[in-house]
């Protein structure tokens, strides 16, 4: 160990290692927070200096904190429940829509539940990436709030427990109302799944095989998944709903590998992006896009054919359009448009789950104003 | 040590100008990285022939890289007087580069040391990539701090990090983690030169009379014009478009405001002492790995962040 006043370096076989980690120092009390800092050598990964920690005391009064439900709220990460939201809710609304008996209770446990286990799932992934100190490299990924020592990780692992208890209590919740064998294999598998992506044990997520996870994990699996649970068989609309927002995560994935294609690249992970290359990544953007639109034409061409899906072509036409054009525009991995190629993904994700529901709405309310005349 | 060290079987003078070019470029150069080396290499025994050549090589790398710069950037001038593209042609000053670095690599694998030979050319690789990167960051003008640490990174650091593991790379000590270390030191080096260098635009302690103003002029944010304007960018857009378009620091100083540049100017300066004292902290990490006549070593690197940032010595 080495120490100086501000700073300290444990081994990572020192025993204060995880105390530390977890944001205590075991001798400064709750005034001071150790901080794990950042390495500025984009080469950190190569280098001997990975199985060392570097901290630095900071006073809590000058971390410049937010409020603590911002903070919270950028733990949890909100903008992303879109991916796992959408799928679900669209299959519900097929089944509500050709009168599978489905109540609003059910309903309403398996959105709560997903989001729950979404929410914790974003919470592991923070708190598993500070405890292996990807923090130490990594400028981007995840909230960044533990990285900037705006909330412990002791108190970011109660809170994913707590979020997966409750996800796991209202999963049962709806099993004794259902067939337990197939709701049971799903949810279990979909945890698994997102475990994986989280904490990614078998590296994954930095294989390149990201967006291909994803688009299953949040597509056909969750979708053909949950319409098998509901209903006992599957439905070819269950399947093409699950391809059109397997589509839409992984055009997000993509983008989020593609923003962090230079920092990846110096740390040597092994995302597509960066096996791909820089030009290559930009045509895969394409490529993404057309198959959303692809499996978009197929949902108004074979699932139950409303109208008012036109809306959420609508939605999807006027999202894409922009972020084709940015990354169109795009020169350098440190260009400014790169950044916020994420966020615009899920913004589309956003437009186009609303679209949905509007769609949906206006359908079921639409049905019911016809038949009260 | 000398700085204008080279010979004549480097240049030879059959080749029209190129002795000229050369002379002037090496002779109002401060010769910083060379000093530093040989400050090294003698607290490390190295021979004279091998600190020679290893500040010739560092001053090699770095003027080529200044003489590729000043072309693609079009500055006009360098260190006060007419930049070689100007003087001479653009296709002799691209010319001069390469040969410099085609120098290098002939001296060093003269050298025969294979292990510096690799360091070398990672670090003029560094150093390209950086130059690359950068050029796309002209006017653009959403760049975070973040991004330009990882361009200087490549650019302005992989020299530092050469300058501190060569000395070490050519004594033999191929110690992983005393090179990791020093890669550490390198790094904060690099990032803190490079900070220190973007204030003089502002004419913060510019005691060299740097042209004011020039990045942004140019339609480059530097690491301090991105900490300055941060705010603006995000919160108060008009605001931030009048500032990146002044043409004079008073001008620009009334758009932010004087006290908010005076205010931003102190923490920078304190987030930069921070780093000083993180570097120091590394210091202490690596004299556990020197060997007991090595330690006169950290003597020397102890006073450079205040030497490279605040520009003074203690």
């Amino acid at each position: 160990m080495v120490t100086t006043d501000r700073f300290v370096t444990l081994t990572a076989d020192d025993p204060r290692l995880r105390l530390h980690l977890m944001g205590r120092d075991g001798t400064r009390g709750d005034r001071v927070r150790p901080v794990l800092v950042s390495s500025l050598n984009p080469h950190l990964f190569r280098s001997v200096q990975l199985n060392e920690w570097t901290f630095e005391y900071v006073d809590v009064a000058a971390l410049r904190r937010p409020s603590l439900m911002k903070v919270w709220l950028l733990a949890l990460r909100p903008e992303t429940w879109v991916l796992s939201l959408a799928p679900m809710v669209s299959v519900l609304g097929i089944l509500l829509g050709t009168s599978t008996a489905l109540s609003m209770t059910e309903v309403l446990s398996v959105i709560s539940g997903i989001i729950a286990l979404h929410a914790a799932i974003n919470l592991f992934d923070d708190y598993h990436d500070h405890m292996r100190g990807w923090d130490r490299v990594e400028s981007h990924g995840g909230a960044r709030v533990l990285a900037q020592g705006w909330l412990r990780a002791g108190e970011v692992r109660t809170v994913a427990w707590t979020l997966f208890v409750v996800a796991c209590a209202i999963g049962l919740h709806v099993l004794a109302t259902r067939s337990a064998g197939p709701m049971a294999l799903v949810a279990v598998g979909a945890f698994l799944a997102g475990l994986e992506f989280a904490v990614s044990r078998f590296g994954l997520k930095y294989r390149g095989y990201a967006e291909i996870a994803a688009w299953f994990m949040f597509g056909p699996m969750l979708t053909v998944g949950l319409n098998w649970a509901l209903t006992g068989g599957w439905s070819l609309s269950a399947l093409l709903l699950g391809s059109l927002f397997g589509s839409v995560a992984l055009l997000a994935i993509h983008l989020k590998n593609f923003e962090n294609i230079l920092t990846d690249g110096q740390a040597r992970l092994l995302t597509w992006p960066v096996r791909a290359g820089f030009d290559a990544s930009k045509t895969f953007t394409v490529l993404c896009s057309g198959l959303l639109m692809f499996s978009f034409a197929l949902v108004l061409v074979f699932v139950t054919p409303w109208p008012e899906r036109l809306i959420a072509l609508v939605a999807l036409v006027s999202g894409i359009g922009p972020l084709l054009g940015r990354v169109s525009r795009i020169k350098s991995p440190v260009a400014g448009e790169m950044r916020g190629l994420y966020r615009g993904a899920l913004r589309l994700a956003w437009l186009l789950f609303a679209g949905f529901v509007v769609g949906d709405l206006i359908h079921f309310w639409g049905d019911q104003f016809v038949s009260a005349l | 040590m000398q700085i204008k060290i080279y010979s004549p079987s480097d240049f030879p003078s059959y080749l029209p100008k190129l002795n000229g070019l050369y002379d002037e470029l090496f002779r109002d150069g401060k010769g910083f990285r060379s000093r530093l080396i040989g400050r090294i290499g003698s607290a490390l025994g190295l021979e004279s022939r091998v600190i020679d050549l290893l500040g010739q090589t560092i001053e090699f790398i770095h003027n080529a890289s200044l003489l590729h710069d000043d072309l693609v950037d079009r500055s006009a001038l360098r260190r006060g007087k007419p930049a070689a593209w100007t003087k001479y042609t653009p296709e002799y000053a691209v010319l001069a580069g390469d040969y410099l670095l085609a120098r290098v690599m002939v001296n060093l694998s003269a050298h025969g040391n294979i292990r510096l030979i690799q360091e070398t050319a990672q670090a003029i690789s560094d150093l390209l990539e950086g130059e690359w990167i950068q050029d796309s960051l002209v006017r653009d003008m959403s760049v975070r701090l973040t991004d330009l640490d990882r361009v200087h990174n490549l650019k302005t650091g992989s020299l530092f990090k050469w300058c501190l593991r060569a000395p070490f790379i050519a004594k033999h000590r191929v110690d992983d983690r005393l090179l990791g270390r020093l890669e550490e030191c390198g790094t904060i080096l690099g990032v803190l030169f490079q900070r220190s260098d973007d204030l003089l635009d502002f004419d913060v302690r510019n005691d060299e009379g740097k042209a004011i103003l020039g990045d942004l002029k140019s339609g480059y944010l530097n690491s301090f014009s991105v900490w300055l304007l941060a705010e603006f960018r995000e919160n108060d857009r008009a605001r931030f478009e009048r500032a990146i378009k002044c043409q004079s620091l008073g001008e620009f100083k009334s758009a932010i405001g004087e006290e908010h540049f005076e205010s931003r100017l102190r923490d920078f300066d304190q987030e930069n002492q921070r780093l000083i004292d993180l570097y120091q902290h590394r210091l202490q990490e690596l004299q556990a790995d020197l060997l007991p006549d090595e330690v006169s070593v950290t003597r020397d690197l102890k006073e450079l962040p205040q030497l490279l940032y605040w520009r003074k010595r203690n």
